[in-house]
């Protein structure tokens, strides 16, 4: 009945929110490190979706076509970070955003070009079914991509706090010069940063794609939603991003229930709301 | 600048306006109304103030709508529905300022874009009854003066909108307001120090620019008597962005010329046979790159000083 739909919704708002978080991560990551926001961050993840589903199509399995399309799209990162992201660090925002807003336009048109504009299904790898008390079974599928998100935001949180790599980055955010002048070429863990965040966001595109449709405007959507994530949160605070990520998974989810197009929009009102009580953000310090 | 000069290059401006009118087809030198009308009030809040927005379609959508709904559901004078998507605009200007404002920069556009996107998709599917989707409907306003079997008619109303919006767009900007919004733009921890309001400053500009971006999308409805979801299709936004750079933000010479060309541009670019995206984005990274934002207009402007100065020194 009524309540266990809603545990079930509540369930898949977990799931939703450990793919959200997957996004917001990099783009927070990526705004922290390099200040740098990145509107074709959701490019990735549409990509990744698009390329999935491209290699299902002929022939390879899903986890192989999903390691492939991770993989691929992390080296596309890592061409568009030498290419042309290097040239916007330390510009204007104003200048970045514009420049990646136009390349993730131009790549929506591409996709749309090359796969039309109409919806693409992908069928779940695994369809079995895990049965609950209160008689609620929730898919396998979803189960999974919980706990995949809950050990990739544990991963993360253990590169961040606890190697090298992390410090350098933070040392990186705080005080640049001070970090060449001790020595340390802060441009390889950057990249590192970087490409971490597009394979996370790939990552959250390939599992999100079969329980989710393929559309050309997916990358749009997304990333207003880890935008609207990295804010509310509050600007570069990771613990803010990864709670809001949940927080909106589950209202995404939740409200799905009264109708399924306003759970896209349940979001942005959720996060006007926030905005006015704390315009700050969650976590965020002012 | 003296008023002369000012009034001088405005009647000029007028008349070049009247000039496209008796040349153009009527379908696009409406078009070239509409988005000269936006871009004044893109302008106002991008160029002037400095701040970028990712959603105007957002108050240009609404302003539209508020206008076809007013001749579908409540009187049929076309005056009158335009006058209430303007009050719309500045209504969601209003509204939205103090949520939108308090964020900078960046996040100020992608606040905007996300609701630009809210209200497409709210639109789309749950009031699609009122939006009618992509096939849209038509409207009927009573004949008045404006006419919808008679183009000429429609554009004069047109020139006279725009005239009126022209001259708010130069009070706004010559007047010590106008100072004060441009040293907002430079620096508003002085300007805060100085004692004035800022917020309220800024709630105004955004809040005047959102209602020319409903007028225009209001004088679209009239000129078309046809509306659809693409009044709110947040690809419209990134479109009169893209003409305010190509133009020349900051400058109303520069912006309307940006409209000049982007309409121009939209009609025959349209007919290629790749995706609107891709001409779209191409073109913009292609105008950052090369103008680095500064717009033909400030380029051409610059080079003349340059010349100018070169002249003097020699």
């Amino acid at each position: 009945m009524a309540l266990e739909l809603i545990i079930w919704e509540f369930i898949n708002g977990l799931a939703i929110g450990g793919i959200f978080g997957m996004i917001s991560i990099g783009l927070s990551l990526t705004f922290g490190a390099l200040r740098i926001l990145n509107f074709a961050h959701g490019l990735f993840y549409g990509l990744a979706a698009y390329i999935l589903y491209a290699l299902i199509m002929n022939g390879p399995n899903f986890s192989v076509s999903a390691l492939l399309a991770v993989l691929l799209i992390t080296i596309f990162g890592y061409i568009y970070e030498r290419v042309f992201l290097r040239r916007m660090y330390g510009g204007n925002i104003d200048y970045t955003l514009l420049a990646t807003y136009a390349i993730t336009v131009t790549g929506i048109g591409i996709i749309k070009f090359i796969w039309s504009a109409d919806y693409k299904q992908i069928n779940p790898p695994i369809s079995g079914t895990v049965n609950l008390p209160f008689n609620i079974s929730i898919d396998i599928y979803r189960i999974l991509i919980i706990l995949v998100s809950l050990i990739v935001f544990i991963l993360v949180i253990i590169i961040y706090r606890y190697t090298n790599i992390g410090k350098i980055i933070v040392a990186f955010v705080e005080n640049s010069e001070e970090l060449e002048m001790l020595g340390i070429n802060p441009r390889r863990p950057v990249v590192i940063v970087f490409m971490l965040g597009t394979a996370l966001a790939s990552l959250a595109g390939v599992l999100h794609a079969p329980i989710h449709t393929v559309y050309p405007y997916m990358a749009y959507d997304m990333i207003l939603i880890a935008f609207a994530i990295v804010v509310t949160g509050g600007l570069g605070s990771f613990i803010g991003s990864l709670v809001t990520s949940y927080i909106f998974g589950i209202v995404y989810a939740l409200i799905s229930i009264i109708h399924t197009s306003l759970s896209y929009v349940s979001i942005f009102l959720v996060m006007a709301l926030i905005l006015i009580i704390k315009p700050e953000g969650l976590f965020g310090e002012r | 600048m003296n008023i002369n000069t000012t009034l001088l290059k405005v009647i000029i401006l007028l008349f070049l306006y009247i000039l496209a009118m008796f040349l153009l087809p009527s379908g696009l030198f409406q078009l070239l109304i509409v988005y000269s009308i936006w871009i004044i009030g893109y302008d106002l809040l991008y160029g002037v103030m400095g701040w970028l927005s990712f959603g105007h379609a957002l108050y240009f959508g609404i302003g539209g709508y508020v206008t076809a709904l007013f001749i579908k559901f409540i009187n049929p004078n076309p005056y009158l529905a335009l006058v209430a998507g303007v009050a719309a605009g500045l209504l969601a200007g209003v509204i939205f300022a103090p949520i939108f404002l308090r964020q900078r920069g960046a996040y100020f556009a992608l606040v905007n874009l996300a609701f630009n996107a809210v209200f497409y998709y709210l639109f789309l599917i749950p009031l699609k009854s009122i939006s009618g989707g992509f096939d849209g409907y038509m409207i009927f306003y009573s004949t008045t003066f404006l006419n919808h079997s008679n183009p000429i008619s429609i554009s004069i109303f047109g020139i006279i909108i725009f005239t009126l919006t022209v001259m708010i767009y130069i009070i706004f900007t010559e007047s010590f307001f106008g100072t004060l919004i441009r040293a907002l733009n430079n620096n508003e921890i002085r300007l805060r120090f100085l004692g004035y309001n800022v917020f309220r400053y800024k709630t105004l500009v955004f809040t005047m620019s959102t209602g020319i971006s409903a007028l225009a999308g209001a004088y679209l409805v009239l000129a078309q008597q046809y509306i659809n979801i693409y009044f709110l299709d947040p690809n419209l936004s990134a479109e009169i962005l893209l003409a305010n750079l190509i133009g020349g933000p900051g400058n109303l010479y520069g912006a309307l010329l940006g409209a000049t060309i982007f309409s121009v541009v939209k009609l025959y670019l349209g007919w290629l046979p790749v995706p609107w995206e891709v001409t779209l984005g191409l073109t913009m990274l292609m105008v950052i790159s090369l103008l680095k934002g500064r717009g033909i207009y400030n380029a051409l402007n610059d080079y003349y000083q340059s010349l100018r100065h070169h002249k003097d020194h020699a």
